[in-house]
C-alpha cells in the first residue's frame, strides 16, 4: 500500500500537468549527480524496509564479530539509497558503520582538507572524478588485490586505489516516433550535422556531461572537442539544466533526442511503459558511450583498512549488486549479476577505451566549456 | 582611567575575535597562494563578464528589496492599515525561506511544464512558456526572500524616530511627498542601508537560486570549481574576488551611514503617531502588500503544502521529523545565543570606543557573510581536523561555524538598538557614582536587550535554513530540517521535503515574532 501510493504520487509528479515537479524528482542537481534520485519501480521505503534482494542475505548476522569495530564512511550517494545497504552490511560484517552523507565533491574536498588527519575510513563517490582527485592527492591506500579482482580492469583505478561499484553509460535518448532506426546517429560527432539542427538537447552544466567532455578531450584532443562543442552550439542544440528534463522533453516530442545517462529513461519507463522513447548506444568505441562508475576507496588515514576493504567487498557482493540493478538501473559491475533486461550487456556496449582515472583535468574541461560559451 | 584599562584589556579579546573572524579569508589566501597559476584563471574576459553579471544581480536584488522593504515598512508603521501588526508578521516571514525553495517554487509553478503552464499559455496566447531561467527569475526568487532584511530594520527605525518631525514638517505646510523625501527618508536611510548591505552580501554569495535558475555569477563559478574539478585554488581566487566585492559594499554602507544627520534621532515619544490616511491609495496599498505576500510566501508555501499533501499518504515519520526539528532548534538557538553574547560587547565598543580594531572586526564579520558557505566550512575542516580534532564534527564546532557566518546580523541589530538608546543614561549612572561595569550591567544592557534578542532571532532564522556549512561540519548522523528538505528533494521524496519545509516555517514564526518585538522597542 505504502509503496503503491508513493509510486502514484511520483507518477503524478512526473507526468501530466504537474510534470514540472519532475525537476525535483528525478535528478540530482547539476552539482551533485545522485543516481538514486529518481524513483525506482519498487520504491524503497526509505530506511525502514530493506529491499528483498538485500533481505535475502541471512537476516541475523552469521558470525557475531568478537571485537566491535567501527568504520566511518563518507558517502557522496544519498541516504535513501545507501542507508538500507549499510544496515545490511553492519549485520553481515559485525561492524558498526557511521555514514556522513553529502555531495561527492563536497565529501572529497573535506578529505582533501583533512589530509592525514582524516577521520574517514572510506569514501563512496557518485563518480570516478571525485575519487580520482583523492587518489591524485595521495590520500587513498592500495586496495587488496582480491577486492580489485572482483571488477573488470576497465572499471577500476589503474593504480589499484579505487574500484567501481556500479556503472552508468552515456547514451542518446530518442523519440521512436520522430527518429527512424536507420536514421540514428552512429557517433556523437554526427550530431553536429545540419540534419540534426534544432532537434537535439544537452545539459552542458551537468557533471556527467562534463566527464564525457573530459573523455572526449583525452581521446580526440582539445581542438576537436572545442570544434564539436561549438558545432553543437551552432546546430541549435537545446540547453537543459540537467538530464531528467531532456528525457522528459524527448518523450513529449519537444526534441527528437538528447545526450543523457542511461538510467533516467529506465526509471521513467518503469512508471509509464508506453512512452515512445528508447536509449540508443552509438557504435562500438564511440566516445558518446562513455561508461562512468560510482566508486569506493579506502582513505589512507584509516585505522581499520581491513574492515574497510570488507565493506567494499560487501558492496560488490551479489545482494548489493542486485540492489543497484533494481533500485537505480545502473550496471552491476561484479558478482556476475546481469543488468536490467532492457539494457544491452556491458561487454557489448564497448565504451571508449579510456581510463576513468585520466579524468582529473576537469578544470581544463571547465575552461574549455567556458571558452565555447557554454558554461 | 578605568576606561583606559578596560580598553587595553579589551584589546586582547578583540584581537582574538578578529583572528577568529579572519579564518575564512586566511584559508582562501592559503589556497589561492598555494595554487598561484590557478590565479591565471581570473585573467580572462570571462571573469569580467562574471563580475558584471554578479554586480547586476546584486544591484537589482538590493534596489528592489530596498524599495519594497522601505515601502512596506512605511505602510505598516505609519499609514492607516488594518491589522498592521499581522501584516508585518506575514510580510517578514519569508526571511526563513531558503533560496533554493523559492527558486523551486518558481520552477514548479511557471516552467513550461509547471502547474500554471496550461492556463498561462492560453492566457498569453503562447505556444510554450519560456523556461524559468536567467536574470529575471533569479532576481525574483532572491528578492522575495531578501526584502525582509530591509523591512525589519526600517520598521524599527520608523518606530524609534521622532515622528513629531514629520508632523512639524506638515504643520509648516510641506506636502506628504516632501515630508517623505526631506524628513523621513534621511531618518530611515541608515537602517535601510544596513539591511540593504545584508541583502547585497547575500545576493553575491548565494548559490541555491543561482544554480537552480541557471544564472552565471561568481558564486556559480566558485561552486563549479568545488563541485566538478575540485580545484580549490581556482575556487579560492574567485572567492577572494567575491570577498573584495563584499568589502567594497561594507565601505559603501558605512559611508551612507556616516552621512546621517546628527541630532535627528531623538527617541520616539510615548505618544503613538496618528496613522496617515491613505485616501485613494488605500486599495493600491492593500493590493501591493497582498502581491508581495502572494509572491514571497504563498507561492513557496503552496508548493510545500502540495508536496506534503501528496506525500501524506505515505505517512508521517513523527520521530524522524522530531529529531530533525530538535536538532535544528538546538543548533540555531545556540548560534543565536553565542552571536548575541559576542554582539553585546562588540557593538558597545563600536559606538563608545571606536577604533581601527573594532571596525576591522565589523568588516571581517560582514565579509564572511558573502563568502560561499562551502569555502567557510572547508576553512574550519582544515583547522579543526588537524589542530583540534576533539571538536571536529561536533555540535560545538557547527555552532561556532554558524556564528562565523551570521555574526553581522546580530551586530547590525545590536548596534542600531544601542545607537538609539544613546549614552546619556549610562553617563548619568556614572555621574551618580556607579562604576562602568555596574552602569553597563544595570543600565545599558537592559536597554540594549531588545536589539540583542532581535539579532539572536535573525541568526536563528539564517542558521535554521543553512545548508553547505551544515553538510560539511555536522556530527555524523546529525540532521537538520534544511538537510532533510535538500536530501528528500534529491531523492524525489517530495512529501518528506514538504513536511520538513513546512515544519521549518512553523518553527521560524515565533522567532520572527521575537525579532519584531525586539526591533520595535
Amino acid at each position: 500500500m505504502r509503496k503503491m501510493s508513493r509510486r502514484r504520487m511520483l507518477a503524478a509528479a512526473l507526468g501530466g500537468s504537474s510534470a514540472a515537479l519532475f525537476w525535483a524528482c528525478g535528478e540530482e542537481p547539476a552539482a551533485t549527480p545522485a543516481p538514486a534520485a529518481a524513483t525506482p519501480a519498487p520504491v524503497p521505503a526509505p530506511a525502514s524496509t530493506p529491499e528483498p534482494e538485500v533481505a535475502e542475505a541471512p537476516a541475523p548476522a552469521p558470525q557475531p564479530a568478537p571485537v566491535q569495530q567501527s568504520l566511518l564512511l563518507y558517502s557522496g550517494r544519498n541516504e535513501d539509497l545507501v542507508g538500507p545497504l549499510i544496515e545490511r552490511a553492519q549485520a553481515e560484517l559485525g561492524v558498526e558503520i557511521g555514514v556522513r552523507y553529502g555531495s561527492s565533491a563536497g565529501q572529497a574536498a573535506a578529505i582533501l582538507e583533512e589530509g592525514d588527519a582524516s577521520p574517514a575510513d572510506l569514501f563512496y563517490s557518485q563518480d570516478a572524478g571525485s575519487i580520482g582527485a583523492l587518489q591524485k592527492a595521495g590520500l587513498l591506500s592500495d586496495l587488496p588485490q582480491a577486492v580489485l579482482d572482483l571488477v573488470d580492469p576497465r572499471f577500476r583505478s589503474r593504480d589499484g586505489q579505487w574500484v567501481g561499484i556500479s556503472g552508468r553509460a552515456r547514451v542518446f535518448v530518442y523519440n521512436t516516433e520522430l527518429i527512424a532506426d536507420d536514421e540514428l546517429p552512429q557517433s556523437v560527432t554526427d550530431l553536429t550535422d545540419a540534419a540534426w539542427a534544432g532537434r537535439t538537447g544537452w545539459a552542458p552544466g551537468n557533471g556527467s556531461f562534463q566527464a564525457f567532455v573530459s573523455a572526449m578531450r583525452e581521446l580526440h584532443g582539445d581542438e576537436a572537442t572545442i570544434e564539436w562543442l561549438s558545432g553543437m552550439d551552432a546546430n541549435d542544440t537545446r540547453v537543459y539544466p540537467k538530464n531528467t528534463p531532456i528525457v522528459e522533453a524527448t518523450c513529449l516530442g519537444e526534441i527528437d533526442g538528447g545526450l543523457v545517462n542511461h538510467y533516467y529513461l529506465l526509471r521513467r519507463l518503469a512508471q509509464e511503459p508506453d512512452l515512445p522513447c528508447a536509449n540508443h548506444f552509438f557504435s562500438d568505441g564511440d566516445v558518446g558511450n562513455l561508461i562512468n562508475v560510482s566508486s569506493a576507496g579506502i582513505v589512507k588515514a584509516s585505522q581499520s583498512p581491513a574492515a574497510a576493504a570488507d565493506l567494499i567487498g560487501y558492496l560488490l557482493s551479489a545482494p548489493a549488486q542486485s540492489y543497484f540493478r533494481d533500485q537505480t538501473y545502473e550496471y552491476p559491475l561484479a558478482a556476475g549479476i546481469e543488468p536490467d533486461p532492457a539494457l544491452p550487456p556491458l561487454d557489448s556496449v564497448q565504451g571508449p577505451d579510456f581510463d576513468l582515472g585520466d579524468m582529473d583535468d576537469l578544470d581544463g574541461t571547465l575552461s574549455l566549456l567556458e571558452s565555447a560559451g557554454l558554461f | 582611567m578605568l576606561a583606559r584599562v578596560l580598553s587595553l584589556a579589551g584589546r586582547l579579546p578583540l584581537l582574538l575575535l578578529a583572528g577568529f573572524l579572519a579564518i575564512p579569508l586566511g584559508y582562501l589566501l592559503l589556497r589561492a597562494l598555494g595554487g598561484f597559476e590557478a590565479g591565471r584563471t581570473l585573467l580572462r574576459l570571462r571573469t569580467l563578464e562574471l563580475i558584471a553579471d554578479t554586480a547586476l544581480l546584486a544591484v537589482l536584488v538590493t534596489v528592489l528589496s530596498g524599495v519594497i522593504g522601505i515601502a512596506l515598512a512605511w505602510l505598516v508603521a505609519r499609514a492607516r492599515i488594518r491589522f498592521a501588526r499581522t501584516w508585518l508578521l506575514v510580510l517578514a516571514t519569508p526571511i526563513v525561506i531558503p533560496s533554493y525553495v523559492s527558486a523551486f517554487a518558481l520552477i514548479a509553478l511557471f516552467s513550461p511544464r509547471g502547474l500554471f503552464a496550461d492556463p498561462l499559455t492560453l492566457l498569453l496566447g503562447l505556444e510554450r512558456l519560456p523556461p524559468v531561467v536567467g536574470l529575471p527569475a533569479t532576481v525574483f526568487a532572491m528578492t522575495t526572500i531578501c526584502y525582509p532584511y530591509v523591512l525589519l530594520p526600517t520598521v524599527a527605525a520608523l518606530h524609534r524616530t521622532n515622528f513629531q518631525l514629520e508632523e512639524a514638517a506638515r504643520v509648516l505646510g510641506k506636502g506628504q511627498s516632501e515630508t517623505l523625501r526631506r524628513i523621513l527618508f534621511p531618518l530611515v536611510a541608515p537602517s535601510a542601508a544596513a539591511g540593504a548591505l545584508i541583502v547585497a552580501l547575500y545576493s553575491i554569495g548565494d548559490f541555491g537560486a543561482v544554480s537552480l535558475l541557471d544564472y552565471d555569477a561568481l558564486s556559480s563559478a566558485i561552486y563549479a570549481r568545488y563541485e566538478y574539478s575540485l580545484d580549490r585554488s581556482a575556487a579560492a581566487w574567485f572567492s577572494l574576488l567575491l570577498a573584495g566585492g563584499a568589502l567594497g559594499l561594507v565601505l559603501l554602507e558605512s559611508w551612507i551611514r556616516n552621512r546621517r544627520p546628527v541630532g535627528w534621532s531623538a527617541a520616539a515619544t510615548l505618544r503613538r503617531p496618528e496613522p496617515v490616511p491613505l485616501g485613494a491609495w488605500t486599495l493600491p496599498a492593500y493590493l501591493f502588500m497582498s502581491l508581495v505576500v502572494l509572491a514571497s510566501l504563498a507561492m513557496p508555501l503552496s508548493m510545500l503544502v502540495y508536496w506534503t499533501v501528496q506525500g501524506f499518504r505515505d505517512g508521517l515519520d513523527v520521530a524522524e521529523l522530531g529529531r530533525q526539528a530538535g536538532g535544528t532548534v538546538a543548533v540555531a538557538l545556540a548560534a543565536g545565543g553565542l552571536c548575541a553574547l559576542l554582539a553585546a560587547p562588540v557593538s558597545w565598543l563600536r559606538l563608545r570606543r571606536p577604533g581601527f580594531l573594532i571596525r576591522a572586526v565589523g568588516s571581517l564579520a560582514a565579509v564572511n557573510y558573502a563568502i560561499p558557505g562551502i569555502a567557510l566550512g572547508l576553512s574550519l575542516v582544515l583547522l579543526a581536523s588537524r589542530w583540534t580534532p576533539w571538536i571536529y564534527q561536533s555540535i560545538g564546532l557547527l555552532v561556532i561555524a554558524y556564528c562565523l557566518y551570521s555574526l553581522p546580523l546580530a551586530l547590525g541589530a545590536a548596534r542600531s538598538n544601542l545607537a538609539q538608546v544613546g549614552g546619556r543614561l549610562e553617563e548619568a549612572a556614572r555621574v551618580l557614582g556607579r562604576s562602568l561595569p555596574t552602569a553597563l550591567w544595570k543600565v545599558t544592557l537592559p536597554l540594549a536587550r531588545p536589539g540583542l534578542l532581535a539579532g539572536a532571532g535573525l541568526v536563528f532564522l539564517t542558521t535554521a535554513k543553512e545548508l553547505p556549512i551544515t553538510l560539511l561540519l555536522r556530527p555524523t548522523g546529525f540532521d537538520t530540517l534544511a538537510i532533510e528538505v535538500w536530501a528528500s528533494v534529491e531523492s524525489g521524496y517530495l512529501g518528506e521535503a514538504g513536511q520538513a519545509g513546512l515544519l521549518l516555517l512553523i518553527l521560524a514564526l515565533p522567532q520572527v515574532g521575537l525579532v519584531l518585538a525586539g526591533l520595535r522597542r
